[in-house]
């Protein structure tokens, strides 16, 4: 039996004790044994405070130390410095480093790019619209991004392209409705799901494929609800209910086919916002609302049971 | 991953042969063993509260529309009865699907309570206190993991506002001072408090989680009080009562660690001391120190997530807020960073000799 398998989780035991009359000394003896933080774990946990703390502050006090002094460099030291750190993180991630260092330098590399046009803009007051920087800026480093797939990375790409079309379409688009907006934003952030799941090869952190599908999941919600109370005023927003179907019936049957109860989750809680939404354009009296209760709580109640049942009958078929 | 998929493999990895007169009832921990690993998925638990909030606006707003509340005690005698029901519901082993309606309940019941007071326009500290009243008795009843946490943040709550109502400016450093001394001898007596009653063991978690959550608050709460001068020495006091409990458990530490030499022990005292002495007027920092060293310990996930949260954001806080110009401050966090790594350094050092 390896070590995995015989630790108790702190919930079990607790379980236990509900139910008989274990005694306190064998319950200290298991929770010490197998919950409470070892002399490995305290190590790990001095280390890794002391070294971010140090390196944390150092840093810091070196921005803030170049920030009180920045007023009076000239412009071109400005500009030099930060080219110099960009020059020099690009060139470490070309010395055979391990891995994950040279894709925590190239992140920090496009951070610079970022840094470098803020700069640009702020000396030479160039009055271009904030949504040109952060455009210019995606643009810039679209290659390390593509090159080097790092989700922490790509996911900063992804949100610094919402920026952009959101900043966009409060500065320039007078003509864009909530929902066009909405639905360029769903589009845009479900061609960037699609294209990473074509990467079928590269193992992908839950975390960051959830935080897409949530984002996408949103858009399309906030952009049909919207176009639900506005149809009357701009008839365009059929693109954003087609998409939205198109979308969640592809979720729905790509969440049954990776046996994925998240995505099922999210959909579900979607469509309930929606069909409120629905329900609201007719009317807003009191029964309406008393209704919405009900659909709500009998919603939830059967997406639960349902995927508590799926959840039951895939780990059952992966035994 | 879990695991022990099984009753039989749990009950293996427990050293029950050490005590003859251990008895258990089968039927109910086999079924309480099998709900918890069908419903202890995170989505179904978000799914709850998030359909419990989602319920209860619409009910309340289906309350407001009607007007049931322009009488005030019909809103009262209602917001009791929801109240009383999810309570009362809440003490069934029920299936995870109801838990949904079980919290809209509370919620509602809570709220209607609270806005039929106001329709009477009782005076605050009465109103304050009724509700503290109803937050008590729903904490001692409550049978379910949300309703615990809820009821002890509804208590915390109304601690908080009677301070507020009464301008009593130094009362929150009081209440995190209690709640500090609460979380410490909660988490050090796990075992003692849940083979006490089984009640005592189903509450455990929750309202360990609320107590941080509530502490969390009440640091949070520090930075939105004015600056009184007077309130100077209760800062103090608190920091180093904080500072004193992150001490206490050092010695713990150092038989865990091994680290037996006396000159040793000192020197790693009086750096902790002088290292702790410098955030020692603002109690956020330390606060935040002393929950992260407590929820680590016993190794509580989500407390350490939200503690070290809060410590980053409570010393870029400090940072923001120290009246030092740039220059000073840079040196400060360069001198205190190199501080770091120089221990940092000679941690690894210490410890890569003692692997070999």
């Amino acid at each position: 039996m390896d070590y995995n398998q015989q630790r108790v989780q702190r919930d079990d035991l607790h379980l236990l004790t509900q139910h008989s009359n274990l005694s306190t000394t064998i319950v200290e003896e298991v929770l010490t044994r197998d919950v409470y933080a070892k002399r490995s774990d305290w190590q790990k946990l001095l280390q890794i405070m002391t070294l971010t703390l140090g390196v944390g502050f150092t840093v810091t006090g070196i921005i803030f130390f170049f920030a009180y002094n920045w007023q009076d460099l000239h412009k071109f030291v400005k500009l030099g410095i930060i080219s110099t750190l960009l020059i020099a993180s690009i060139v470490i991630t070309l010395i055979p480093f391990k891995d994950w260092i040279k894709h925590i330098v190239i992140t920090g590399a496009s951070m610079l790019v970022g840094a470098l046009f803020a700069v640009f803009g702020q000396i030479y007051q160039t009055g271009a619209n904030a949504y040109d920087f952060f455009l210019v800026w995606s643009l810039f480093i679209t290659i390390w991004v593509f090159v080097s797939y790092f989700p922490p990375l790509t996911l900063l790409y992804v949100a610094l392209l919402n920026t952009t079309i959101i900043l966009y379409e409060a500065q320039v688009a007078s003509g864009w409705t909530t929902e066009n907006l909405f639905f360029v934003l769903c589009l845009l952030n479900s061609i960037v799901f699609a294209g990473v799941q074509l990467f079928q090869h590269v193992n992908h952190p839950l975390w960051f494929v959830q935080i897409l599908a949530l984002s996408i999941v949103i858009y399309a919600t906030i952009g049909t609800c919207s176009g639900i109370n506005n149809f009357d005023s701009s008839p365009s927003s059929i693109l954003i209910f087609i998409l939205t179907s198109i979308l969640h019936t592809a979720g729905i049957y790509y969440s049954l086919k990776i046996k994925k109860v998240q995505y099922l989750a999210m959909i579900g809680c979607s469509i309930l916002i929606i069909l409120s939404t629905l329900f609201l354009q007719l009317s807003d009296g009191e029964m309406m609302f008393f209704f919405l209760f009900v659909q709500n709580a009998a919603g939830i109640a059967m997406l639960v049971s349902l995927l508590i049942s799926l959840q039951k009958k895939w780990s059952n078929e992966n035994k | 991953m879990r695991t022990n998929e099984t009753l039989e493999s749990l009950l293996k990895q427990v050293p029950t042969d050490k005590q003859p007169s251990f008895v258990y009832d089968r039927d109910a921990l086999q079924l309480a063993f099998t709900q918890n690993r069908e419903s202890h998925h995170l989505t179904t638990k978000v799914l709850s509260v998030f359909g419990g909030l989602l319920t209860s606006l619409f009910f309340l707003g289906f309350i407001f529309i009607s007007g049931i509340y322009e009488s005030a005690l019909a809103t009262f005698i209602l917001g009791i009865l929801l109240l009383g029901g999810s309570l009362w519901f809440s003490q069934f082993s029920i299936k995870p699907y109801l838990d949904t309606l079980c919290v809209c309940a509370f919620i509602v019941g809570l709220s209607l309570i609270n806005v039929s007071m106001f329709e009477r326009e009782l005076p605050t500290n009465v109103h304050l206190s009724i509700l503290l009243l109803t937050s008590l008795l729903s904490l001692v009843f409550a049978r379910n993991y949300i309703l615990s946490f809820l009821s002890l943040v509804a208590v915390n709550g109304t601690l908080l506002a009677f301070t507020l109502e009464n301008d009593l400016t130094y009362g929150i450093y009081i209440h995190l001072v209690v709640l500090a001394f609460m979380l410490y001898f909660i988490s050090s007596n796990e075992a003692r408090i849940i083979t006490k009653h089984p009640i005592l063991s189903k509450l455990y978690s929750p309202i360990r989680t609320s107590l941080l959550f509530c502490f969390l608050i009440g640091l949070i709460f520090i930075r939105l009080q004015s600056e009184h001068m007077e309130n100077f020495y209760y800062k103090w006091a608190t920091s180093w009562i904080f500072i004193g409990l992150i001490l206490v458990q050092i010695p713990f530490l150092f038989k865990l660690l091994g680290i037996e030499q006396t000159g040793k022990k000192w020197i790693i005292y009086s750096l902790t001391t002088v290292l702790l002495l410098t955030t020692s007027i603002y109690p956020p920092i330390t606060g935040a120190l002393f929950i992260l060293l407590l929820s680590f310990r016993f190794k509580h996930t989500s407390g350490m997530v939200i503690s070290i949260i809060s410590f980053v954001y409570f010393i870029s806080q400090f940072y923001y807020d120290l009246y030092f110009n740039l220059l000073n401050k840079s040196l400060l966090l360069m001198g205190s960073g190199v501080l770091f790594l120089v221990i940092f350094i000679y941690i690894n050092k210490k410890w890569m000799r003692y692997e070999k």
